[in-house]
């Protein structure tokens, strides 16, 4: 395409002319653009994209490439991470994982990668996941609006009942007279603020346009309902109590308010009739005080046997309408002794009658063996006793009286209010709509979603989703920690390695799979506590790794597509579980508990069954039919019983076992720990808790478990020993995986020298220094190891054993990791154990095609020293671009010459 | 043709190598990959490559390398040489290709300085042959396509600050625009915003991957903008 042009003055061209060239270099352009388009078009369809790295540390791995050309649908990949301009760390690492999102993206046309940086692309990708995934979510968004909505109505119905009640407590209502109906205004008033905070929490559980928790937000809208419910129940019975009450009290010919009237006349009179006999205080003395109190004791008993009656006719109005109780009349200030008490009024009568009886038990000793000058002082005391009862009679009258007044005038208001009450009570259809609602709460789905909406909050997360499944990947499994290459003691910042390939391709693996890849059968040996227990018997004996303590490792190997389930030797009746459709069983055999301790009062054996020969058999059984077992041994410490005595190390009961089929010995009574041999003294050395509770552990030799697992940091914890024996029984073959190096920093000690380093340890002026005579063995230590069995040319069983069986417990992998340096700071938990957990089961269930790759070890710019680093400095800066520069400077002198 | 693209790449390279301020870019050119080397490559525990400095390296080169070629067209029709140089018997596409080869040899030049970086690096660690060779493929293929945006730049002006203006703004928008958009879009948009950007076809060389996509999206965009180049010296006969 060319232009013709004969002549060079343009300006001499006719104006069409130049028109025409103008058009045919446009066209030509666009062409030229088309076939820019065409040609990368073409070549984006049909490519060649091959990792010339050596160590293919952008590539995707084998698995990988596995995992996504057998999978052709749709896979979503979504990368949250803040938008952080200022952390060049953070930048470098989404970078990384941009590179290899990208790479997916290459190589999977089913692959697609969207970006989250902003709230709003963070909801959107919320509300389009609890869509697809969380189908039971919008069942529980309706109980959230159902509970929304029987809220407005509470707090309307809670509003109106307050305004009432606030009504009525401010004049000289009935039910103002209860101190009681101050107290439902208290409640509805908390209960109306109490809907109101838990409405408020529920909105931040389940934002409108955030991220759900709808378990949480629902939670709490049970927990707020049922304490109001309660309320509302107790409101409900004390105003049905009140009704009643109204309704005896306010009728005109109430038989009660009439006793109430006879009661208060007749206790009167009763007492009074007494002072008639006695006297006044201040009158005369008589001539024969016996004479007046004869006439007292005489008249006693029948003063206080009315006394009594008229207390139980009071009582019985009680029993039968118990809110009169509350009213501020049914209590009498009175004087007792030297005391003023407020008891109720019947009580005033009773105490009435008994100091009547002591009153007249005195008259009864002083008649018979007085003189006259005690009679004169036992009738003086006498007046002052009637007189005494006299006040409280009158009081009684008083308030009686008061009581039958109050209670008999019902104004219209309270009235109308407890004419509500009445029936199936004031707040009755509100408990019914709660407890509907509660009912609906029990009731909801469990969410799909489970902890994926907490997950989706944070930062640095990768979610999947794939074959109707989604998975959230998290920053410490796309970025674990590694070694710091600073040293044990480095204070320099962590130090991160990309393992994207395998917390990626895992997730896409295990959403990608119809099937579980096996189905983990936990095999323990946990004696079930007596159910009538001494307390002078020690608790039952416990497995070092027991099978709830696994509670970590089972989340994470269900998260893997695995499926765990629990079988109990100690229990007579457990079955062997069955595998999974689609799925072979591969056996965890955790450390059995050990033999229980005698009884210390009695001979007999120890309670409780104990592990034996029986259950080994069990697992020899399953063994010689070929079963794949992982077999946790870990280094163990048993309490010394009740009464003292020293610590031992129980024998681990598969040894024997292991050593005579397979030629592997478990010496699980030496713990391997982490030195640092003091140079200057002899048999000395440190222990850092740090290392004493995290042993690092990386050497990671050739085997499809433990291999990818180099260049990660891989922490334990009570590792024991195991080796290989030199001649192993007939058609095993046995390799080991993880190797403690053959180190001096690493000794294998014994339960006495374990005691005295642990001693030390805790020993503030030992400063961590241990002295030990002799000196335990050191390194090397096989800590992990795997062993095959042939028969007949074939594979006939396969077991790995795991020395360092407690690094797989909660309390390890949950827990996070004291991180070197001055600065007390932590790591995250050491979740590498679990990962070649993972990978074991894959190299048992012959399927390493799944294992992960684990992160590339990339090499390395290596330490260099300062003074070399400067010259290379100036090399780089000075002198080379000088070196280029000079040829310019002799160029310009040369040419100014 | 190749005799006159010859005669027009030496007397180019003439220009630039006889005149101290090639060695003055070249100067200012090493400190700064000097000092993106001391920065992100040769630190303790970092990755043993130069992928770091090779990335920042072609960011750099956004605003560098229009600076280079800012003059080889303008400077001709700003001194009025250009009107000799179409009266010789060369054709636009001659002085087109003969111009790029000048500056693209001059940035070749440039370029084989750093390889003294390398020597560095494969001192401290053990450094992969494999992502070295396509790093510097990569560099060599993102520097014709940087020139040519550069010729063509300044094949639109006379005046040289223009054609350097316009030559990184250009620049700008297959990197660093599109880049920043595709971090805006999803889906489809930011897929094709993806492939526009050089850097992100740079990078696959730099990560050591070799992808034909990438390559053949260098060869054309290199072939396409000095197209445009002769299309806009050829528009000076007719304008």
């Amino acid at each position: 395409m060319a232009v013709e042009s004969k002549g060079n003055d343009a300006s001499a061209m006719s104006s069409g002319r130049r028109f025409v060239i103008g058009a045919n270099v446009t066209i030509a352009i666009v062409v030229a653009a088309l076939l820019l388009v065409a040609v990368n078009w073409i070549c984006s369809l049909k490519y060649v994209r091959e990792d010339m790295a050596s160590f293919s540390h952008y590539g995707l791995s084998d698995r990988t490439k596995r995992v996504l050309d057998g999978y052709s649908d749709e896979i979503q990949i979504a990368v949250l991470y803040a938008s952080d301009e200022e952390d060049e760390e953070q930048q470098e690492r989404v970078s990384r994982l941009t590179d290899y999102c990208d790479e997916l993206e290459a190589y999977a046309s089913g692959v697609q990668v969207r970006y989250v940086t902003k709230a709003s692309q963070r909801e959107k990708l919320v509300a389009r996941i609890s869509q697809t995934f969380g189908g039971e979510a919008e069942t529980h968004k309706g109980v959230l609006e159902s509970f929304d909505r029987l809220r407005s109505e509470l707090d309307a119905e809670l509003g109106q009942r307050l305004g009432e009640a606030m009504g009525l407590m401010g004049g000289e209502s009935w039910l103002g007279d209860f101190p009681l109906f101050a107290n439902v205004a208290s409640v509805l008033r908390s209960d109306r603020e109490s809907l109101k905070k838990a409405a408020e929490e529920i909105a931040e559980l389940a934002p409108e346009g955030g991220i759900p928790k709808y378990a949480d937000a629902t939670g709490r809208a049970k927990t707020a309902l049922t304490e109001i419910k309660g309320h509302f129940e107790a409101i409900t019975k004390s105003m049905g109590e009140l009704a009643m009450l109204a309704e005896e009290t306010g009728r005109p010919d109430s038989p009660n308010i009439k006793m109430l009237r006879q009661v208060a006349i007749e206790a009167n009179e009763a007492v009074a009739s007494l002072r008639q006999l006695t006297g006044k205080e201040g009158d005369p003395m008589p001539a024969d005080p016996a004479v007046a109190l004869g006439g007292l004791k005489d008249r006693g008993p029948e003063v206080g046997s009315t006394l009594e009656a008229l207390v139980r006719r009071v009582d019985d109005f009680a029993r039968n309408y118990p809110m009169v109780r509350q009213h501020p009349n049914w209590r009498a200030q009175t004087r007792m002794g030297g005391l003023i008490m407020q008891i109720a009024v019947a009580d005033v009568l009773e105490r009435t009658s008994q100091t009547l009886a002591q009153l007249r038990l005195g008259i009864l000793s002083m008649l018979d063996s007085g003189t006259p000058e005690q009679l004169q002082i036992a009738l003086v005391n006498a007046r002052q006793e009637v007189a005494l009862l006299e006040s409280n009679a009158a009081a009684c009258e008083v308030l009686l009286t008061d009581l039958a007044d109050r209670l008999s005038s019902v104004d219209e208001a309270s009235r109308a209010l407890l004419e509500a009450s009445r029936g199936d009570g004031l707040l009755a259809a509100q408990v019914a709509a709660i407890d509907g609602l509660i009912k609906e709460i029990d009731d909801l789905p469990e969410l799909k979603l489970g902890s994926v909406a907490d997950e989706l909050k944070e930062d640095n997360t990768v979610v999947v989703e794939a074959n109707g499944k989604i998975r959230v990947i998290g920053f410490s499994d796309v970025f674990p920690m590694r070694q710091s290459i600073g040293g044990p003691d480095s204070s320099e910042d962590v130090k991160r390695t990309f393992n994207g390939d395998s917390a990626i391709g895992s997730g896409i693996l295990a959403l990608t799979q119809d099937h579980p890849f096996a189905t983990v059968v936990l095999v323990s040996f946990e004696p079930p506590a007596p159910q009538q227990r001494s307390p002078f018997m020690p608790p039952p004996p416990r497995s070092w790794i027991p099978s709830r303590a696994l509670s970590l490792l089972r989340k994470r190997l269900e998260a893997g597509n695995f499926v765990v389930k629990d079988w109990n030797l100690a229990t007579p009746d457990a079955v062997q579980p069955e595998p999974d459709e689609g799925a072979e069983n591969v056996y965890v055999v955790l450390p059995p508990a050990p033999p229980a301790a005698p009884n210390p009062f009695g001979g007999g054996p120890p309670p409780g069954p104990t592990f034996g020969e029986e259950h080994r058999a069990k697992v020899r059984e399953l063994l010689d039919n070929d079963a794949r077992m992982v077999f946790l041994a870990t280094w163990e410490i048993t309490s010394a019983g009740p009464f003292g005595g020293a610590p031992q190390t129980p024998m681990y009961g598969y040894a024997s076992m292991l050593s005579e089929d397979w030629g592997i010995d478990v010496d699980n009574s030496r713990r391997v720990v982490w030195i640092e041999p003091d140079r200057r003294k002899a048999n000395t050395f440190m222990v850092a808790p740090r290392r004493f509770n995290h042993m690092p552990a990386g050497r990671f030799l050739d085997h499809p478990a433990g291999s990818p697992l180099r260049g990660t940091r891989f922490l334990i914890n009570d590792a024991c020993p195991l080796a290989i024996r030199d001649a192993l029984p007939e058609g095993i073959t046995a390799e080991a995986v993880l190797r403690i190096p053959d180190r001096e920093n690493y000794i294998g000690a014994r339960l006495p020298e374990m005691m005295r380093i642990i001693t030390q340890i805790q020993d503030v002026r030992a400063e961590g220094k241990v002295t030990l005579v002799p000196f335990p063995d050191h390194g090397p230590f096989d800590v992990m190891v795997t062993a095959e069995r042939k028969r007949d040319g074939k594979g006939a069983g396969k077991i790995a054993v795991m020395g360092f069986g407690a690094s797989v417990r909660d309390d390890f992998l949950g827990n996070p990791v004291v991180a070197p340096g001055e600065v007390l700071r932590f790591d995250p938990p050491p979740t590498e154990n679990a990962d070649l957990f993972v990978n074991t089961l894959y190299w048992l269930g012959g399927q390493t095609q799944w294992v992960a790759r684990g992160p590339v070890p990339v090499p390395r710019v290596e330490a260099i020293s300062e003074g070399t680093e400067s010259g290379i400095r100036a090399f780089v800066y000075v002198i080379w671009p000088l070196v280029v520069f000079a040829p310019g400077v002799v160029l310009w002198w040369v040419r100014r010459r | 043709m190749i005799r006159n693209v010859a005669a027009l790449t030496q007397r180019e390279l003439a220009t630039n190598f006889l005149s101290p301020v090639a060695y003055v870019v070249a100067a200012v050119f090493l400190v700064a990959t000097g000092h993106l080397f001391m920065g992100s490559t040769l630190v303790e525990g970092e990755e043993a490559s130069l992928r770091s400095m090779l990335d920042s390296m072609a960011w750099l080169l956004v605003f560098a390398l229009p600076l280079l070629t800012m003059r080889v067209l303008s400077d001709e029709f700003a001194s009025g040489t250009i009107e000799t140089l179409m009266t010789a018997p060369v054709t636009d596409v001659e002085v087109v290709i003969g111009k790029f080869l000048g500056v693209y040899v001059m940035y070749l030049g440039l370029l084989a300085t750093t390889l003294v970086h390398v020597v560095l690096l494969s001192a401290y660690g053990a450094t992969d042959a494999g992502v070295l060779i396509l790093g510097y493929l990569g560099m060599i293929l993102l520097g014709a396509f940087y020139v040519a945006v550069g010729v063509f730049a300044s094949a639109l002006t006379r005046h040289q600050l223009v054609a350097a203006i316009v030559g990184i703004l250009i620049l700008a928008v297959l990197t660093l625009v599109v880049d920043a958009l595709a971090g805006w879009y999803s889906g489809s948009w930011r897929s094709v915003l993806a492939y526009v950007n050089v850097l992100h076809h740079f990078q696959d060389f730099s990560k050591g991957i070799f992808d034909t996509k990438s390559l053949f999206f260098f060869l054309s965009g290199t072939a396409f903008f000095l197209f445009l180049a002769v299309k806009a010296l050829e528009s000076r006969r007719w304008r």
